[in-house]
């Protein structure tokens, strides 16, 4: 199959309406980490987290990493 | 039930480093080549089928790590844009990549995910969703996008360059419109936007 860039996309994505936003300094890897993952399990439009949940999806991420799993609970 | 193959040789990047700004950016696709096989990740979209996509090993690790020890980020730089937004890499490197490259066929999976790094001081996500036919950047401070859209293209050039089984003067004798086109709009876009 030969695939070709003929459909080269108008920069027209999702965003940033609905990528959620930092509110500090220092958590963009967090929200980094969680795009990939949410992206990576087929989430395109609504990433259903924000800055409340940073302190928890840190420790979930050190939980995930300790244990070589990831979680399935929301 | 999504599928999960692990310990194929594959290769991502790590993640890519984006420095520069207002319209003039190096780009440092980055790996750790320790680590370089990586595994598949299948996820089940919603009402959609099983989507491919590829991510690192341990990606999140990589993240983190990289993050708390800034001084080791450099340890995996693969090469150098030029002007044109061709990807030079090291030569070294570019013998090892190359193999790795091929033994997959990058542009038929649905989405590569990418980290990418700015000026050593912002990290955002970014994805070429072959799905939808695009190129997304997911940046939590609403900033990076001109140069992800620079960026990445170049990127995707480059790997396609150095896929292809041909050189591109004989891929011209079957594919030659697609060839012309594609080239002029890549020059384009890195050109046109930011």
């Amino acid at each position: 199959m030969c695939r070709t860039f003929e459909w080269w996309a108008p920069i027209s994505s999702p965003q940033p309406q609905t990528t959620p936003q930092q509110e500090n300094g220092y958590d963009c890897g967090v929200f980094t980490c969680q795009f990939l993952q949410a992206l990576s399990q087929g989430e395109e439009d609504d990433f259903g987290f924000s800055q409340v949940d940073m302190p928890y999806l840190r420790r979930r991420m050190i939980w995930e990493i300790g244990n070589a799993k990831l979680r399935d609970d929301p | 039930m999504a599928e999960r193959r692990d310990h194929q040789l594959l290769w991502t990047f790590d993640f890519v480093e984006v420095r520069g700004s207002k319209g003039e950016f190096d780009v440092y696709p980055c790996w750790l080549p320790h680590q370089w096989p990586c595994q598949w990740h299948q996820g089940q979209g919603q009402g959609q089928s099983c989507q491919e996509t590829l991510v690192g090993r341990s990606l999140l690790q990589h993240v983190l790590l990289a993050e708390a020890d800034q001084g080791g980020l450099r340890q995996g730089q693969a090469g150098q844009v030029d002007q044109k937004g061709n990807i030079r890499p090291n030569a070294s490197v570019h013998s090892m990549l190359i193999p790795c490259l091929r033994k997959f066929d990058l542009f038929s999976k649905d989405v590569i995910l990418i980290p990418i790094n700015h000026n050593n001081s912002h990290w955002t996500a970014a994805a070429i969703n072959f799905r939808r036919k695009r190129i997304e950047s997911y940046d939590s401070m609403g900033m990076a996008r001109s140069s992800v859209h620079k960026v990445l293209p170049a990127l995707l050039f480059s790997l396609w360059d150095w896929t292809q089984p041909f050189p591109r003067r004989c891929a011209s004798t079957w594919t030659t419109n697609t060839f012309t086109r594609r080239r002029n709009r890549s020059i384009l876009r890195i050109g046109s936007t930011g």
